[in-house]
């Protein structure tokens, strides 16, 4: 009939071997035809063909509804057919099996020896092999030819489906449907959109990138094929004119939508929201902040401005009142300026058109200047301010869950989840990692180190030491920086959501306080998350010390000596606090942007500073000397004076505590409180070892002489940003520092910082 | 540093550690350092171990059933730089005026400094007045009499101190012990002036002082 082709020979009819279909109608007639390339389903309406290189065979063993049954299974189909006699069952099930596997095989060693296809026992055709088919039926592949791995009718592995209409899948399968690393092409009218991430059960399911037709892109999380999770929106582009609004979204997603806490960014107007939202609709509190300086403070509902908002200016006016639109005044409101004056009544206008005011004013009462000069500003900050803003804590609360997820927490009941076993969530990270690695081999991306799956500290041991401090503390800073890392995913997300949030406009001095807490939030987040479930052994709840010398014995507490003068100040690295264990690690990475805003804060008392030290510079170390009112044996100037000729003054100029001052500067390149507390140290040590040098017998400080000398290697240090530095220092220090040595050294290098504000510029 | 009920020392399971921040005011001149190394190391001039000397000191006593630890902070006596005081005095729970019996100005100058302190530190902060070089006696300027009346009125801790003779030196310092709050809650209060906890794991536990 019209099956017949050149290379197609008939193996097999059910004609002389007898064989039905399993519960077929009486009077139904059904044929059975084995080719070389294909089995042929006659019935009376029409016939089905089945190629071979798609079908399973399986022998269905006998029970009283069948006897001698063999079942087919094909991508689409399935037959159970019975053979009248065991030994017709035998004859088909050899000659189908033998058919299969030289279909399978044939394309692989074309020259088929016919003596391995005539042995007498078939060898059983494999159960995952490579073979083409095309999807007829309804479903999600309909029409669709697959290319690729199969195992048992189903399509496992890797593969690729192309569809008539273009669709083009590449990637993974797992039991017939798309699961692992898949990319996903579909041409639309406007273009392609392209999807390349993880899949499960046949949906975009995990991390991903979705660059849709029309250009706009999503990275993140998926789940169920929508937008759900942590994710960052690209939407418009900047550079077409027509297009008004290009807008990046970075935050959390659910069903497609935005929802929960996010930051979106209007690239052409310059302005930033940084809150809370629900069905893609601003909802709860909520911050904006523009290029002009506005900073507004609000709640939201369902996208309107609901309540009164707090709306400040780059000077300190700022208004709390009514508002109406994006950040219009309307309705009731007191409008307060930077001398504490104020305005009550009603407003209408935004500050950039002219506002209408229709108030009373009120002169300020006394200005209230207490605390003045080393408060850094706080008083100018409204009473309400931060009040509706999303606190630090709310933030970024995806990007938590999904590490918590990747360690086996379930995030699905409580947030922050129990914690988990530390031998279970080493099991996690190993088995994280692994995927990653397989991940990797599939997109050959970048290097795996292996020492990340070594435990750092096994011995299981009740006391942190200082072997055991560090050991962890280089396991966590490479495990930071491993991208396949769970907690490397977790800082390279967070990395990225606060340059999101604090880069650009929102390098915005209000913003400050914000940015603050939230890395301050960051590290009371990370560290359970290090606690519970890479370092349980190490209880943390209290400070741990160590002693300097490792005691032999660590149980017994060594007795309270009455012997003043033991260095018994605490030193940063001797207690082991989460913000000493983790700030030295997050800090690097988010420095600039938030050096940037404390220095934004600090602007105009850095500028008074700076225009003294500049001034100052170009006087010679004696003038200077004097005019800061040194005492004449600390000038260490006049041995080098006296040794060189009057004629090389020029050239000693500026070299008294050379050392102490180039200490001094290191402190702005370096990241941490701990270490700008640890160079403020080793410039007192430095003055003092000059000192002493020079004294030649044990000199002993008093503040009345160390002062004027430790201004005058703050004068020459030149450090540009100091009120920044200082105000940076005192945000994140650990708290027990505040005290001991290092308390009243940093306590000297602001006093130092504010007298030199003090002074005339000479 | 308020570290409490974490460490104990041999000698009595009862005894509890208290670290307190005294800060030094005083016309420079007036013998502050003089007055702070006698009293740690009962000496004038001998070696020392903080870097910078007589500036920051540390120094214990011990009270019945307490240890208290007092870190002592200099600062610089100086008329240029008075206002920066306030931040040396920020979160002391004592301080010891100094004024020189022999110069009235520095007397002056301490009132100053009390009124100051009373006005702008922590409430609860305990003064002493201290009329220091006693043992120049034959110049005197200010009279016992004055200073004291003047304590009185301000209720200040009051002895006049010689650094040289040791007079009252280690009197003084044990009389600020005893009226320092020694009790569980003012040790919760100071660690909370401490500044911003990270995390409740910041928790001080008498780890540092051991």
């Amino acid at each position: 009939e019209a099956l017949k082709s050149p290379c197609r020979r008939l193996l097999k009819d059910s004609k002389s071997c007898p064989l039905q279909l399993h519960l077929a109608g009486r009077f139904s007639s059904h044929l059975f035809l084995l080719f070389s390339d294909v089995f042929v389903h006659v019935s009376y309406s029409g016939h089905q063909v089945f190629p071979l290189a798609t079908i399973w065979i399986e022998t269905i063993s006998d029970t009283d509804q069948i006897k001698n049954g063999i079942s087919l299974t094909m991508p689409e189909d399935a037959l159970t057919l019975t053979a009248v006699q065991a030994a017709d069952k035998g004859e088909w099930m050899w000659a189908i099996k033998q058919a299969i596997c030289d279909a399978v095989t044939e394309r692989k060693n074309l020259p088929r020896s016919s003596s391995s296809s005539s042995s007498s026992t078939p060898r059983p055709p494999p159960q995952d092999r490579h073979a083409c088919y095309t999807f007829k039926k309804p479903g999600p592949y309909k029409d669709a030819k697959y290319e690729g791995m199969w195992k048992n009718s189903k399509l496992h592995g890797q593969g690729k489906l192309t569809w008539p209409d273009g669709r083009e899948f590449r990637g993974t399968f797992h039991e017939g449907m798309q699961d692992g690393w898949g990319t996903m092409t579909t041409p639309l009218p406007e273009g392609m959109e392209v999807y390349e991430g993880r899949w499960k059960m046949g949906k975009m399911h995990g991390n991903g990138c979705l660059r849709y037709a029309n250009g706009d892109l999503y990275e993140g999380h998926f789940q169920e094929g929508k937008k759900w999770g942590h994710g960052v929106f690209r939407q418009g582009r900047i550079n077409i004119a027509s297009n008004p609004e290009a807008t990046v979204y970075i935050g959390e997603w659910v069903n497609d939508r935005k929802q929960g806490f996010g930051v979106l960014e209007y690239l052409t107007r310059g302005e930033k929201f940084m809150g809370m939202w629900m069905d893609d609709n601003r909802h709860g509190n909520g911050i904006i902040v523009s290029l002009d300086g506005i900073y507004f403070e609000g709640n939201f509902i369902h996208g309107k401005i609901s309540g009164n908002g707090l709306l400040m200016t780059e000077d300190a006016t700022y208004y709390e009142g009514q508002f109406s639109g994006g950040t219009n005044l309307s309705g009731k409101g007191t409008l307060t300026m930077p001398n504490n004056d104020r305005i009550e009544g009603t407003f209408y206008g935004s500050f950039s058109d002219g506002v209408k005011v229709t108030g009373t004013f009120h002169k300020a009462q006394e200005p209230t200047n207490e605390r003045k000069g080393f408060s850094h500003n706080v008083s100018t900050l409204p009473s309400t301010f931060g009040q509706m803003s999303v606190s630090a804590d709310r933030k970024w609360q995806a990007l938590f869950a999904h590490c918590y997820s990747l360690l086996g927490c379930d995030v699905s009941l409580t947030f922050p989840p129990p914690p988990v076993r530390p031998d279970k969530a080493w099991q996690r990270v190993a088995a994280v990692l692994a995927m990653a690695k397989k991940v990797q081999k599939e997109r050959s991306s970048n290097y795996i180190s292996d020492d990340l799956e070594t435990i750092p500290v096994s011995t299981p041991c009740d006391r942190l030491t200082t072997e055991h401090y560090h050991k962890m503390k280089g396991y966590i800073a490479k495990a930071i920086d491993s991208p396949a890392h769970p907690l490397g995913q977790l800082f390279e997300a967070l990395v990225d959501v606060y340059r999101a949030s604090y880069v650009g406009v929102g390098a915005h001095q209000r913003l400050l306080t914000h940015a603050v807490n939230e890395v301050k939030s960051y590290i009371s987040r990370i560290y359970p998350i290090i606690r519970s479930a890479f370092v349980l052994l190490i209880d943390f709840k209290a400070f741990v010390s160590w002693s300097a010398p490792p005691c032999a014995s660590s149980s017994t507490q060594r007795p309270c000596t009455l012997a003043p003068l033991t260095s018994s100040t605490p030193s940063p690295g001797c207690i082991v606090t989460a913000a000493g264990l983790l700030l030295p690690l997050l800090l690097p990475k988010i420095y600039p942007p938030l050096f940037t805003l404390f220095a934004l804060h600090n602007e105009r008392e850095d500028e008074k500073y700076w225009r003294r030290i500049r001034h100052w510079n170009k006087q010679s170390d004696v003038s200077l000397m004097s005019y800061l009112g040194l005492d004449e044996k600390f000038w260490l100037i006049e041995e080098c004076a006296i040794d060189d000729a009057n004629g090389v003054m020029s050239a000693i100029k500026n070299r008294s505590y050379l050392e102490a001052i180039d200490t001094l500067q290191r402190m702005s390149t370096s990241f941490s409180p701990a270490e700008k507390l640890q160079l403020i140290q080793l410039t007192f040590d430095e003055v003092n070892t000059l000192v002493q040098r020079r004294e030649r017998s044990n000199y002993l400080w008093s503040m009345d002489d160390l002062f004027p000398v430790f201004l005058y290697v703050v004068v020459r240090a030149r450090i540009q940003h100091l009120g920044a530095e200082i105000h940076f220092i005192d945000e994140l220090m650990e708290p027990h520092l505040e005290y001991g040595e290092f308390g009243i050294m940093f306590t000297t290098l602001k006093a130092c910082y504010f007298q030199i504000q003090l002074e005339k510029v000479l | 540093m308020a570290n409490q009920g974490g460490a104990q020392r041999p000698n009595g399971p009862q005894s509890k550690i208290c670290q307190f921040k005294l800060v030094l005011l005083g016309e420079s001149a007036v013998g502050k350092s003089s007055l702070v190394l006698r009293f740690v190391k009962g000496q004038f001039h001998e070696y020392q171990e903080s870097t910078i000397g007589a500036a920051f000191l540390t120094q214990t006593v011990c009270l019945d059933d307490t240890t208290v630890k007092f870190e002592i902070w200099d600062t610089a006596g100086q008329e240029r730089y008075h206002s920066l005081a306030p931040m040396y005095y920020r979160g002391a729970q004592a301080a010891i005026v100094v004024y020189d019996i022999t110069n009235q100005d520095t007397f002056g100058r301490a009132k100053t400094w009390v009124r100051e302190l009373q006005r702008q530190a922590s409430p609860n902060i305990v003064i002493a007045l201290a009329g220091n070089k006693a043992d120049l006696a034959n110049k005197r300027m200010v009279e016992y009499e004055e200073a004291q009346a003047y304590a009185e009125e301000n209720s200040l801790l009051f002895m006049e101190t010689s650094a040289k003779t040791a007079m009252n030196v280690n009197d003084i310092f044990l009389a600020i012990a005893k009226k320092l709050p020694k009790n569980e809650q003012a040790g919760q209060q100071q660690s909370r002036q401490r500044g911003v906890d990270l995390s409740q794991e910041n928790q001080p536990s008498g780890g540092c002082c051991k």
